[in-house]
């Protein structure tokens, strides 16, 4: 299968009036597959938001290529296919609506690539049903709460039907519950075959992917299964990201002395560990 | 500085089809020189009751007592509260606007008539309280991290000397870093300087970690208060509110569906769920 998203020896950095700008990304080699769910984590300025524009053509490598299912995102004839390949959510809700009405708004990006007003209909029905919008048709965007603006700013990429669906800190900005929608309708979208990129802070965010890529001062540091990072978790330390919670009290019990696996792979498990040893008691 | 709410109730747009209570019949009480949070979802009230407490929003009815200060609905305005309240709001970096960042700093106090080189020097004082290099001050605020611009901001309220420090959401879009540093700063600004902080968020780690004192609101009303362990273990409250707890009382509820005895739901920090857990265990092979 060829990777839907290559990185190869890809050098990026920003073009200011300084004699030797520092680079902020440093030599990333990575494939994304069809139907992958990545998270990507790292503190600010550790190179993630970069990498993302880079995926779409926003920005160009300064170095290396990056190809999007075989299109190297430099030739000036294939950007726009590319960028209708990869869709991108972002940080602030507030800053990715355009129109006056939730439908308007949907169909702002059809309108641009000149869908027909009849079949724009059924198309923008079905972008409101994946986000769970409906009922707010008509709604002003600036009615709506933090995290049905994001849901919006959702309904109007997936509208475009990218393969590929890049959330940059899409749900920093959110309430608990706001968050949630967010990360249960990226899950729906990746079961429905979608390419996944989630840029997060939050370890127990990235978690949820099946894949964890951790950026630190412009290198690409790990790249693992999110199953088999488990246990060496506490490693997110050395680059100054959170361990999620189950995995912390692992490790506390752990070196207290406590009999228990020396991997575990999920929150359920290292519960169900903790049953087993108590009930023996 | 003691802030005393009472039966104190807001109306948006009264008399109009899209009137709507705000806040309904609050009562609290926050102590000077204590470390509170106000926590619910959004659309709880939280924003409008801070915005009462520093005198931006009239109560329609009770009132809001700040020291000896005393904001109700016939006051003429909230200025004396103002005065004693400063509020850092949601992506202070957002407000910043002047070309440097001792001019931004300064803005505030020039509007109260400072000059130099008074001026300059508590310019310089106040980033130095909130851990900003002394030679940045002439640079653009506009090229800093987003955690720096928000000192920027701080250093903007705290110039003006407030005995309580409201923070709308302060860490919001931080990294981990980030996040650890300005709690650090609350911390010492608290403890240093005496101040009142009084922290909004629908975070409940932060709540967990910082607070003395917790307040939820859920549709205008205050649900809970007390310290976070006695709000925290209102655990059948939080589900009917569906608010979130924090992570260690949902690892707790977890762990409790299959225990005969369950964990006590005060458990909030990993140290003590950590001790409770160790106590429950006894050890049958000998530690290696």
């Amino acid at each position: 299968m060829e990777p839907i998203i290559q990185f190869e020896h890809v050098w990026f950095r920003y073009q200011v009036d300084e004699p030797d700008p520092p680079w902020v990304l440093k030599d990333i080699r990575l494939n994304i597959d069809p139907g992958e769910y990545v998270s990507i984590v790292g503190n600010n300025g550790s190179g993630k938001s970069t990498l993302a524009r880079l995926a779409n053509g926003l920005l160009l490598p300064t170095k290396g290529r990056v190809m999007i299912s075989g299109m190297e995102t430099s030739s000036e004839q294939d950007i726009w296919q590319i960028r209708r390949t990869v869709g991108m959510v972002f940080q602030n809700p507030e800053n990715q609506i355009v129109a006056t009405s939730v439908e308007d708004d949907i169909a702002f990006g059809l309108e641009n690539i000149g869908v027909p007003p009849l079949q724009m209909e059924e198309k923008i029905k079905n972008a409101v049903k994946a986000v769970g919008l409906e009922g707010f048709e008509h709604h002003e965007p600036h009615t709506l709460s933090g995290g049905q603006k994001q849901r919006l700013a959702i309904a109007g990429v997936i509208v475009l039907e990218p393969d590929v669906i890049i959330f940059d800190e899409s749900t920093s900005m959110l309430d608990p519950v706001g968050r949630k929608t967010i990360l249960e309708i990226m899950q729906s979208l990746n079961r429905r075959g979608k390419t996944i990129i989630h840029i997060t802070h939050s370890a127990e965010e990235a978690f949820m992917a099946d894949r964890m890529i951790v950026m630190h001062q412009g290198e690409c540091k790990l790249d693992e299964a999110t199953g088999r990072l488990y246990q060496e978790a506490m490693r997110l330390k050395e680059w100054e990201l959170d361990v999620p919670l189950e995995i912390e009290l692992w490790d506390r019990l752990r070196q207290k002395g406590w009999p228990l696996p020396d991997k575990i792979i999920n929150k359920e498990e290292l519960v169900s560990e903790i049953w087993r040893l108590l009930s023996r008691t | 500085m003691e802030i005393v709410v009472k039966d104190l109730s807001v109306v948006y747009m009264p008399d109009t089809p899209y009137e709507k209570q705000a806040l309904s019949h609050i009562d609290l009480r926050i102590e000077s020189g204590c470390f509170a949070a106000i926590a619910g979802a959004t659309g709880s009230g939280k924003s409008t009751l801070i915005q009462c407490m520093a005198g931006l929003i009239r109560p329609a009815s009770g009132q809001v007592q700040v020291g000896d200060k005393i904001f109700h609905a016939g006051s003429k305005s909230g200025a004396a509260l103002r005065k004693h309240v400063g509020i850092v709001f949601q992506y202070p970096e957002h407000q910043l606007f002047e070309e440097t960042i001792a001019k931004d700093i300064a803005f505030g106090l020039k509007n109260r008539g400072i000059t130099e080189p008074k001026l300059d020097r508590e310019v310089h004082r106040m980033m130095d309280l909130v851990g900003l290099p002394g030679e940045l001050s002439d640079r653009s605020p506009f090229h800093l991290s987003g955690g720096q611009m928000r000192r920027v901001a701080i250093a903007g309220i705290l110039a003006l000397k407030p005995d309580v420090l409201i923070m709308d959401e302060p860490t919001a879009g931080l990294d981990r870093q980030g996040k650890q540093e300005l709690f650090r700063l609350l911390k010492d600004l608290h403890e240093k300087q005496g101040l009142t902080v009084i922290l909004v968020t629908h975070d409940m780690n932060d709540v967990a970690k910082y607070a003395d004192q917790v307040f939820v609101l859920s549709g205008g009303k205050l649900a809970l208060s007390g310290t976070p362990a006695e709000v925290f273990e209102q655990y059948q409250i939080w589900q009917e509110l569906s608010l979130e707890l924090p992570q260690v009382s949902q690892l707790v509820a977890k762990i409790n569906e299959q225990l005969d005895v369950p964990l006590p739901y005060s458990i909030f920090t990993l140290e003590e769920l950590e001790q409770s857990l160790a106590k429950r265990f006894v050890q049958r092979e000998a530690p290696t």
